[in-house]
C-alpha cells in the first residue's frame, strides 16, 4: 500500500504567554505516522492527547498558538511527495478541500445558522470551483447528496431545523463535495447516540468504498474503531504508543494503555468488573519524564522513568514501551 | 427490598409552533416504572426518546402534564418544599465543566450545599462531612481544594459532582448521561463508582443513557424507551440478553462491538425525531422490519412476556 500522507517527528506546540511566564503545551511531541492510500484509518486516544491539533498540523493549518517546531508532513500528489508545511499558502488553499477535506467535531459551527443549507453549499461550490454556471454547481450539489443517500430536499432547510445527526451527515457530504483523497474526520459521531452514530459510520464506509480514498477517523471510541478501521494509531499525551493493524491491535495489544482500552470495554452478556487505567492523562504542558504513561503504569520500572520510548516494530505492529510484548496488565 | 420511586402515567405534552397552533407533541407518554431500594435502573434510548425529559420531571424541573411521581408512597407535590425533594434525590449531569461555574473553587459548592441543607453547624464538622463522602468516591478534600474546575480531568470533575450530590445522603441518584463526556480510560471507573455506592450506601441509581454496554454491565433492570414510550422493560440480562421488541434488537445492533471480527454490514432505515412522534400506531413501524398492517394503524399495547414488559404487535398475541 502506497502512502497518502507522511508525517516524520513532527512537533507543535502550544506557546502561551501567561503572567507567570511562557507556557508550552507539547501537544503534538514527535510524530511519525505513515497512512496508506485506500483505506479507513483510525486515530485513538482520549481528551487532550494532542490528537485534535495532529490532525490541525497534518491539514497545514498551524495558527498561532500553535507552532510548528520540527518534522515534516508530505502529502503524495499524483506521485510526487509534497512538503505541506513549506507550500505557499495559495497552493495549500488549492489543496484544501480538492486533496485533503476536514469534517470538524460539531457540526452545527459549519454551517451558517442564518442561511439555508443551499447557501453554504453553492458558497463552498462557488469559491472552489471556477469556470462552472450556478445551475451546474447546484445540480453538482444535489447529485452528491443523491449519491450519498440524502435527499437533496434538504438543501432546502436551515441547520437547525435537522437532526443532530442528519446536520453531521451533511456536514460530511459538504467536506466530500469535491472528491479528496484524505479525509480528516474529528469525532464526526462523539455528540451523537448510537443509532444516528450508525447513520455516520454507515455513511463514511460507504464514501471510502465509492471514492477509494483515505479517511482518517479521529475517536476516543475503540468500539468504532473496531468496527470500521482498517489500521489505527493509539495516542497518548503527544506521542503515538502504538500502531498497526486493527485487527492485531485488538487480538493483542501491546501498550499497556491500549490494553486497558479495550479490556476495560463492556461488552453485553458479560458482567465481570471491568477496571480503567488508575490515575489520569497528564497535562501536555507538564509532561512527566520518561515514558508518559509510567506514573499510570502498573508494569513500569526504573528506564520508564528515566527514558522516553521510541516507536519501534514488533512484528507487524509498533509499539512504544520498553516491554515491547504482549504483558497483559489487565485480565479479561 | 422495598418500593423507593414509583412513576405512573407519567406524560409531558409539548406544544409545537406558536401559540396558535394545533401541533401537539407527546415527548412522554404515559410512562409508568418503579425503582427499588438499592437497585440500579437503566432508561435507555436514542435522543429524543423522552428519557430527558422524564429525569427531569422526576428532578421538579418541569411539571408533568400528567400522572404521578411518588417518593416511598408520597407524591411529588407532597413535598412542601423544593429541599425536602432534593434531601431525598440528587442529580448527576452529563458535562461536569458545565456543571460546576469555571470561575468558583470547586470545594465552595460543597460548603454551599452543607449549609443550603443545613447540614452541619461548625465548619470542622461540614469538613468532616464533605470529606467523608469524597473519600467514598475516591478524592479528598485535600485534593480538591483551592482549585477550579478547570485544573481538574474530566474524570475526576465528575467523581466531584457525585460526591457533592452524596452530601445529604440521598436515596435515589438520578445521571442522565454521567459517562459520555468522560475520558476512554477513566469511564469505567465512574461507572464502577455507581455500583460501589449502591452495594455499599444502598443508593438507587436511575442511569440515563444511550450505551446499552454499560447498562449491561451496570445496571439491575431496564426500560427502553422510543419516541415517549417504553417499549419494553425488565431485568437487564433478559431485556439485552434475549430482546424481544424490533426497536431494542435495532439498538443492540448499532453498538460498535469491540470486535474487528464483526464489521458494519447490515444497512439501517433513518427516521426523523418529529415525523415519528407525530405518526398514529406504533411509532415505530416506519422503520420496523416486521411490521404490518395493524401497527400503522393502532398503537399496540403492554404486554408481559416471560416477565418483561413489552409494547408491540407481535407480542401482544
Amino acid at each position: 500500500m502506497l502512502p497518502v500522507i507522511r508525517a516524520e517527528d513532527l512537533q507543535a506546540f502550544y506557546v502561551l504567554e501567561t503572567l507567570r511566564g511562557k507556557k508550552v503545551v507539547r501537544a503534538v511531541n514527535g510524530v511519525s505516522l505513515v497512512i496508506p492510500e485506500n483505506t479507513v484509518y483510525g486515530l485513538a486516544g482520549e481528551s487532550g492527547c494532542g490528537k485534535t491539533t495532529l490532525l490541525k498540523v497534518l491539514l497545514g493549518n498551524l495558527e498561532p498558538p500553535l507552532r510548528h517546531f520540527g518534522g515534516r508532513v508530505l502529502y503524495r500528489v499524483d506521485g510526487e511527495y509534497l512538503d505541506a508545511l513549506a507550500l505557499p499558502e495559495g497552493k495549500r488553499q488549492k489543496l484544501r478541500w480538492t486533496y485533503i477535506s476536514y469534517i470538524p467535531q460539531g457540526s452545527m459551527s459549519v454551517f451558517n445558522p442564518v442561511a439555508k443549507l443551499r447557501t453554504t453549499f453553492m458558497d463552498f461550490l462557488e469559491s472552489h470551483v471556477s469556470g462552472k454556471m450556478r445551475q451546474e454547481l447546484l445540480r453538482h450539489a444535489e447529485e452528491h447528496l443523491e449519491r450519498l443517500g440524502l435527499s437533496p430536499r434538504i438543501l432546502e432547510a436551515y441547520p437547525h431545523q435537522l437532526s443532530g445527526g442528519m446536520r453531521q451527515r451533511v456536514a460530511i457530504a459538504l467536506a466530500t463535495l469535491l472528491n479528496p483523497r484524505i479525509i480528516l474526520a474529528d469525532e464526526p459521531t462523539t455528540a451523537l447516540d448510537v443509532v444516528a452514530q450508525r447513520a455516520v459510520l454507515q455513511l463514511l464506509s460507504d464514501i471510502q468504498r465509492k471514492l477509494r480514498n483515505t479517511i482518517v477517523l479521529v475517536t476516543h471510541d475503540m468500539g468504532i474503531h473496531a468496527t470500521v478501521t482498517t489500521r489505527m494509531a493509539i495516542m497518548y499525551a503527544g506521542r503515538i504508543v502504538e500502531e498497526g493493524w486493527t485487527q492485531d491491535i485488538f487480538t493483542a495489544p501491546l501498550h499497556p494503555y491500549t490494553q486497558y482500552l479495550i479490556r476495560s470495554l463492556p461488552r453485553i452478556g458479560d458482567k465481570r468488573l471491568r477496571e480503567s487505567a488508575p490515575g489520569s492523562p497528564p497535562s501536555l504542558a507538564q509532561l512527566p519524564p520518561g515514558c508518559p504513561f509510567h506514573p499510570r503504569c502498573p508494569l513500569a520500572f526504573e528506564r520508564c522513568r528515566e527514558e522516553v520510548p521510541e516507536l519501534e516494530e514488533v512484528g507487524e505492529q509498533k509499539v512504544a514501551c520498553f516491554l515491547r510484548r504482549a504483558s497483559h496488565v489487565v485480565t479479561s | 427490598m422495598s418500593l423507593l420511586l414509583e412513576v405512573q402515567n407519567l406524560t409531558k405534552v409539548f406544544a409545537l409552533g406558536s401559540i396558535f397552533s394545533r401541533l401537539r407533541l407527546t415527548a412522554v407518554d404515559r410512562v409508568s416504572f418503579t425503582i427499588e431500594e438499592g437497585e440500579i435502573f437503566t432508561l435507555a434510548g436514542e435522543s429524543g426518546c423522552g428519557k430527558t425529559t422524564t429525569a427531569r420531571m422526576i428532578l421538579g424541573f418541569e411539571p408533568p402534564t400528567g400522572g404521578t411521581i411518588r417518593y416511598r408512597g408520597k407524591a411529588l407535590e407532597e413535598f412542601t418544599d423544593r429541599k425536602s425533594w432534593f434531601r431525598e434525590v440528587q442529580a448527576v449531569f452529563q458535562n461536569p465543566f458545565e456543571t460546576f461555574n469555571p470561575l468558583r473553587k470547586v470545594e465552595s459548592y460543597f460548603f454551599e450545599t452543607v449549609s443550603n441543607f443545613r447540614l452541619a453547624t461548625q465548619r470542622g464538622e461540614a469538613e468532616r462531612l464533605i470529606e467523608e463522602k469524597l473519600q467514598a468516591v475516591g478524592l479528598s478534600l485535600e485534593e480538591i481544594g483551592g482549585k477550579y474546575p478547570s485544573e481538574f480531568s474530566g474524570g475526576q470533575l465528575q467523581r466531584a459532582s457525585i460526591a457533592r450530590a452524596l452530601l445529604t445522603n440521598p436515596s435515589l441518584l438520578v445521571a442522565d448521561e454521567p459517562v459520555s463526556m468522560v475520558d476512554a480510560s477513566l469511564r469505567m471507573s465512574i461507572v464502577n463508582l455507581f455500583r460501589k455506592l449502591c452495594d455499599a450506601f444502598a443508593v438507587s441509581v436511575l442511569y440515563i443513557t444511550h450505551d446499552l454496554a454499560t447498562a449491561y454491565y451496570v445496571s439491575d433492570r431496564i426500560a427502553v424507551m422510543f419516541r415517549g414510550n417504553i417499549v419494553e422493560m425488565g431485568k437487564v440480562e433478559e431485556v439485552l440478553g434475549n430482546p424481544r421488541h424490533p426497536y431494542t434488537r435495532l439498538l443492540l445492533e448499532s453498538i460498535p462491538e469491540p470486535d474487528p471480527a464483526k464489521r458494519l454490514e447490515e444497512r439501517i432505515v433513518f427516521l426523523e425525531e418529529r415525523e415519528e412522534y407525530l405518526r398514529a400506531g406504533c411509532k415505530f413501524a416506519g422503520r420496523c422490519p416486521e411490521a404490518w398492517e395493524l401497527c400503522g394503524r393502532e398503537a399496540p399495547q403492554e404486554v408481559e412476556v416471560d416477565g418483561v414488559l413489552v409494547r408491540c404487535h407481535k407480542w401482544a398475541k
